[in-house]
């Protein structure tokens, strides 16, 4: 198969994508920290309606909102608001004045603005196509790496429908000039990657094949791996079949009894089985290798210690239907 | 209905609505109740969204358009056999053209149709409008309702950023339709010309302006023809809409709010719940989806503390002793020759030399993960009994529902917690 793919963090813009519930949000908040935790300067930008980001990374959060904050040395999450991000668009970039915010404040225009077709998801790309053309004051890029938590509605693709959106909607102005620019960032397989995550499960698997399509068709942007989200390690059958050999009279200490165990690991071998199955199906699906995200059984929240494993996220993109059948062993290596 | 349970719901109820955010399996939910209420005799209708492949083949909806087709309850006959009256259709919702048929409904001609469905700001705006494709899904419920074919529908709802995007979409669209602004824009003096608009004044002038440097040239026009065609329909939407809250929100509908037991989605649910408290909508039951199962007797919080690494090493010494050696063992499947859509993989026998320390690690990991679980479920049912409300809970089945038997045994399970989640979680 194809050569090793480049480092995550190595890309200047990922964008992380999934539907509701696959966890995307972690996955953007685990990859932002092991790009910081490997020296690079990050910016995490997240975009749907209401904010998730904060409290993982703070014991009391507040909301990160439009400006942002550095949650962590190295690392700038901010929320983009279309509306907030609006008024700065129209303040820097049209130039017009005082009176235009108050304009905007207005809810019937907000309420026509709505009838605009793609105008919210144009002015979120282009505030991080603007945030990633800033520079420091040695004229260096601000930022090596900008990782975008999607949003999750109609596969988080409609956002980067950006062609569309500049021919019919925008024909002239400025805000067309700026569309195009930011049409060159998605498209920029150099720069720019679509990052999809998943579980594996029938129905987000099925979901994952339709936006790899999308991706590689009408919206043209670099998809080259799949996370797969809450992968488990897959060795409950094992254990299980050692544990048989046990006699089920030994007396343990704390651990629950043999049989307790063996119903456990029963159950979670089974489910091991169809997760393995289901993250062979995806790759196969979409001719993507995937990196395994395992999951986190102490949960996601700002003492929970999930910072210390994003390394998992930099680990090289398997294909899970080429020899690779023993977990343990992929670990160890 | 006499009492806010589920048991109430699936007996008395007219419309039972599955609501909840993505993933959480409202559509096997509503299968699984759909079929418990045509168990007790009614004629039952379940509507679903978008389901997994594999539950689609377990309804038999796998080549099936938005039609009601009837569902092969014989599949399970044996516990079928003394229930004869059970009459159980399944239709896909394709919540997309509903929308569309919602215009022809309301609209006079093929003329004025056309002019609507061809205008492209309304392409965007029956999408923009978060919910409106969820309304046009409640719009179809009601006309099932109307038609008397059924004792009981059970919906399936989308998966929406905002949970009643769909009660709220309506509302939106005509709070839209009435603003002043809008008006001003259809006033056929103005319409036609951007000069009219020298009438409105300054602000307004400023405002149409600043409109179309940011949505480009022509925008206004065409907002402005698209009103005009829907301007007539305004009062049969609004009436329309109005059924359709009345009868969502009347007694002869129960929600049913579905979670799963991971913390984020704990956290979505709460505020689903608000959101659904908002709006007096009539809540039957909260029901927490795919609990990994856990034996009753062990506490899985306590059994981290309980085990300390010296317990632990002992345990692990004493696993030891009768650990078998280093054998061939079979871990996942050999899925390398198998086409996706035959899943009848082969087993291959893999070697792992596992260790009594990869067993303690497995379990306790495993422990974790309930008792996080089990903490959920603890948070959702607090919350559910201060509004008065039961939370059941549905333990994970070992494998895919691809067939009617999974359905049957959630559904089963779902009405066999009389009392809620107490059941389940008691340490």
């Amino acid at each position: 198969m194809a050569a090793a793919l480049r480092a995550l963090i190595d890309f200047r813009l990922v964008i992380v994508t999934g539907k509701g519930g696959t966890g995307k949000t972690v996955v953007a908040c685990e990859l932002a920290e092991a790009a910081r935790r490997a020296g690079k300067r990050v910016l995490l930008a997240e975009t749907g309606a209401s904010e998730s980001i904060a409290p993982l990374f703070e014991e009391s959060p507040r909301p990160l909102g439009y400006p942002g904050r550095e949650v962590r040395p190295g690392l700038h999450a901010l929320h983009i608001d279309p509306h907030a991000a609006l008024a700065d668009y129209a303040r820097l970039q049209i130039g017009l004045g005082a009176i235009t915010d108050r304009i905007l404040r207005f809810e019937t225009f907000q309420q026509l603005l709505e009838a605009a077709p793609g105008w919210r998801e144009l002015i979120t790309l282009g505030k991080i196509w603007h945030l990633e053309q800033k520079t420091d004051a040695k004229g260096h890029p601000l930022y090596d790496l900008l990782v975008v938590d999607a949003p999750a509605t109609g596969h988080g693709l409609t956002f980067l429908d950006v062609p569309r959106v500049v021919q019919q909607a925008v024909r002239t102005g400025p805000l067309s000039r700026h569309a195009s620019w930011v049409e060159a960032l998605v498209h920029d397989r150099e720069r720019t990657l679509l990052l999809p995550v998943t579980l594996p499960e029938d129905l987000p698997v099925q979901e994952t094949q339709e936006l790899v399509e999308r991706a590689r068709g009408d919206i043209d942007i670099g998809v080259d791996r799949i996370v797969v989200n809450r992968m488990p390690k897959g060795l409950a059958g094992a254990a299980s079949r050692s544990l048989a050999a046990i006699p089920n009279n030994v007396e343990l200490e704390c651990l629950p009894t043999i049989a307790e165990m063996q119903s456990i690991l029963e159950h979670a071998s089974r489910r091991d089985r169809l997760a393995f199955q289901q993250r062979s199906r995806v790759s196969k699906l979409c001719g993507l290798p995937v990196i395994d995200n395992p999951i986190f059984a102490a949960g996601f929240g700002a003492e929970t210690g999930w910072t210390d494993r994003v390394g998992a996220l930099l680990s090289p993109a398997i294909w899970p239907d080429a020899g690779l059948r023993d977990p343990k062993g992929a670990r160890q290596r | 209905m006499n009492s806010t349970t589920l048991e109430a719901g699936l007996r008395e109820a007219r419309v039972l609505v599955c609501a909840g955010t993505g993933g959480v399996g409202k559509t096997t939910i509503a299968a699984a109740l759909a079929i418990q209420a045509s168990l007790l005799g009614r004629r039952t209708l379940v509507l679903t969204i978008d389901p997994a492949r594999r539950l689609a083949d377990a309804l038999g909806l796998a080549s099936l358009g938005s039609r009601p087709t009837s569902v092969d309850l014989s599949a399970i006959s044996e516990q079928f056999a003394s229930f004869p009256s059970a009459n159980l259709d399944a239709m896909m919702l394709d919540a997309k053209p509903t929308f569309d048929r919602l215009i022809t409904r309301l609209t006079a001609n093929e003329e004025e149709r056309q002019r609507i469905l061809d205008n492209r700001i309304y392409e965007h705006l029956s999408s923009a409008l978060a919910g409106s494709a969820e309304y046009a899904a409640m719009e179809q419920v009601h006309e099932l309702v109307a038609s008397r074919r059924y004792d009981l529908i059970v919906v399936d709802t989308p998966p929406a950023d905002h949970a009643l995007d769909f009660l709220r979409a309506p509302r939106r669209l005509r709070e839209f339709l009435e603003s002043r602004f809008v008006h001003a824009l259809v006033r056929p003096a103005v319409s036609a010309s951007r000069i009219g608009m020298r009438l409105f004044g300054r602000p307004l002038q400023r405002m149409f302006g600043l409109l179309e440097r940011i949505a480009g040239k022509g925008f206004l026009d065409d907002l402005t023809e698209f009103l005009r065609a829907i301007e007539g329909l305004s009062s049969g939407f609004q009436e329309r809409a109005t059924r359709v809250e009345q009868l969502l929100l009347g007694e002869e509908t129960g929600f049913i709010l579905i979670s799963s037991p991971s913390s984020g989605s704990t956290a979505s649910t709460l505020d689903f719940l608000a959101d659904l408290d908002r709006f007096r909508v009539p809540l039957l039951a909260v029901v927490v989806n795919r609990l990994r199962p856990w034996p009753a007797e062990v506490n899985p919080a306590q059994l981290r503390s309980r085990c300390t690494a010296a317990a632990l090493e002992r345990d692990e010494q004493r696993l030891a002793q009768d650990w078998p050696a280093r054998r061939e063992d079979t871990i996942g499947r050999d899925d390398s020759n198998v086409n996706v859509d035959n899943e009848s993989a082969v087993e291959v026998e893999v070697t792992a030399d596992l260790d009594p320390k990869d067993l303690t690690a497995n379990i306790l990991e495993y422990a974790e993960i309930c008792a996080g679980e089990r903490e959920s479920v603890e948070v959702l049912a607090a919350v559910a009994a201060r509004a008065k409300l039961r939370c059941h809970t549905v333990v994970e089945l070992p494998g895919d529902i691809d067939r009617l038997e999974g359905l049957l045994e959630i559904g089963s399970n779902l009405r066999s917690q009389p009392n809620g989640h107490t059941r389940e979680v008691a340490p």
